[in-house]
Order: C-alpha cells, then structure tokens, then sequence
C-alpha cells in the first residue's frame, strides 16, 4: 500500500530518511566505499546518493515487500520513531509516524534504475508496517 | 586568510575577521562539537573534501562572507537555482556544481560562487551541513561560521573531473 508519495528536490546530490530526533553525531559520514555504493547508512538515517540535478525525484513510502526484480538499493534495519524524507539541510519535519519511541523498523529502499544518474525514483518498504488484516493486506494475494 | 593553532596545517582556516570567534578551539573540538562556544561552526574538511574547501577558500578571498544565516527551510531549491542554473550544471558535468554561500543560507543564491566538484565531495557536504544545522538546532536567521580544516590538503589546481 502506498502511504506516501513524495517530490524531493534533492540538495548535495542527496535524499536524506530517517529520523530527525536522533542525535546528529550518529547520523551517516560518506566514506569512499559508500560513495562508490550509492547510499550511506547508519542506525537512524539513510542519504541517497544521486547526480546534480535540477528536478525532483518521487520518494514512496509502501508497506509490504518490494515486488519481485525490484532494484533493492539497501535492505537492514533503521532505528525509527519517525520517518523524513527530504533534502539534507532542508527540513526535518517528519511524513511518518512509527512508533511513540524509536524502534527497530527493518527497512527496504528500491530505486528505479541501477545507474546513479538514472535514479528517479526511491521506495521505502516497510515490510513490518503491513497489516494482514487490512484490504491490501497478504490475503489478497492468495 | 590566516591559520588559526599551533601550525596552519593543523589548523583552522578563517577569514581575518572571525579569528577571535574560533581562536578558543581546536579543530578536533570544531568537528565533533559543531560549535566554538555559543558560535554554530560548519567545518569543511579539506581532507575529506579537498576541491569544496578549495572553493570555499577562494569564496572568502573574492569577498564571500564566512559568517552566514540559515535561510527558511524549503528555500534552498529556490537559491540553489539562482547560483547551480541548469546551464551551469550542464557545463560543469559530470562534476557536481558546487556553491557558496550555500543555499541554505540567507546568504545563498543569485550572485554566490559557483565550482565544479567531484560528486562525493558533494555528498559528504550534504552530511555535514545536515548534522551542523540538527546538531545546532538551528532557526532561520540563526548566524553560523564556515571554517576550513587540513588547508594543506587544498589542492592548487582547479578540479577538473
């Protein structure tokens, strides 16, 4: 189910998810290997990292898995008790809340294309955030 | 530009008139504190971002202010695309278009400087100024000073991709 769909203009060639209220120190540093991986990760955030560019890139948020032949760009676990999305430096104003207290979330980023500068579009699964008992829910698939 | 420490290598680069303002901390306190006393500092390591601490450099000396303003969050696109246009990133690809002051700054926009960069340095930028501006709880119109560490890793030459 999608829960959010967001128009990010990146800043420093970069979207940043992950949960404001943590404390900034433990936040990601890029080094070489992240660099020539594409993202940087630590325990609460997550940068993407994309070209210079001059329009947006859609960030969706969904429950659930990601789908088969899906582009999987990260899959671990973020410390989340919000969720935002945007472009370093911008806003830290959160699109979903999670739990009361930062919890472990396992978490899945996709993205459209496997080159950097073909990157248009980034998806957060959060495979824990789905309810089998809702109409999107796993029955469905039966 | 002066050093400011024991040696200039070691040291922090600030324009002539802000040495007062970080001359009580080293460049170890700068990085992991952000902050020199009450003053939020944004540290460009040019050991981590030798061509963006170039360029900030180079910045100050054409008369570009170190002591800057957080701008109202959500304006940054606007002044990044009064300084990086379209026509400038296409001219500097596949480097990234760097800018200062940066756009997130009241100081950004039209008339900032503009510097090819390789895109890591980019993004490593974009890590720093996320955590100066969070770890500094920082309001629009908040003042912060841009300092340069590791100025002997300043490369003489322009980058070139």
């Amino acid at each position: 189910m999608l829960i959010a769909r967001l128009p990010i203009f990146p800043a420093h060639s970069q979207v940043a998810i992950g949960d404001y209220a943590t404390d900034p120190d433990t936040w990601p540093e890029w080094t070489d290997d992240d660099i020539a991986q594409g993202f940087a990760v630590s325990s609460s955030m997550v940068y993407v990292g994309l070209t210079d560019r001059s329009d947006f890139v859609t960030v969706d948020v969904r429950d659930g898995n990601p789908g088969h032949g899906e582009i999987v760009l990260f899959d671990g676990t973020l410390r989340l008790g919000a969720l935002t999305i945007a472009a370093p430096g911008t806003t830290t104003l959160p699109v979903l809340a999670l739990s009361g207290t930062a919890a472990e979330w396992k978490t899945v980023l996709t993205v459209n294309d496997r080159e950097r500068e073909n990157i248009r579009h980034i998806t957060v699964y959060f495979p824990e955030y789905a309810d089998p008992d809702m109409p999107d829910g796993a029955w469905m698939d039966i | 530009m002066i050093g400011i420490g024991e040696s200039e290598a070691g040291g922090v680069l600030v324009p002539p008139g802000f040495r007062d303002r970080v001359k009580e901390c080293t460049p170890e306190q700068l990085t992991k504190d952000k902050r020199c006393e009450d003053l939020p500092v944004m540290v460009f390591d040019a050991g981590r971002m030798p061509y963006i601490a170039r360029h900030v450099t180079m910045a100050w000396q054409a008369g570009q202010l170190a002591l800057l303003h957080r701008a109202e969050k959500g304006t940054g696109g606007t002044n990044r695309s009064l300084a990086c246009t379209g026509p400038r990133k296409q001219e500097m690809k596949p480097a990234s278009c760097d800018e200062y002051p940066l756009a997130s700054s009241l100081e950004g926009g039209a008339g900032a400087s503009t510097q090819a960069v390789p895109g890591g340095e980019q993004f490593i930028q974009g890590g720093v100024v996320n955590s100066t501006y969070q770890k500094n709880n920082m309001k629009t119109g908040d003042e912060f000073l841009v300092v340069v560490i590791n100025g002997d890793k300043i490369p003489q030459e322009a980058y070139k991709g």
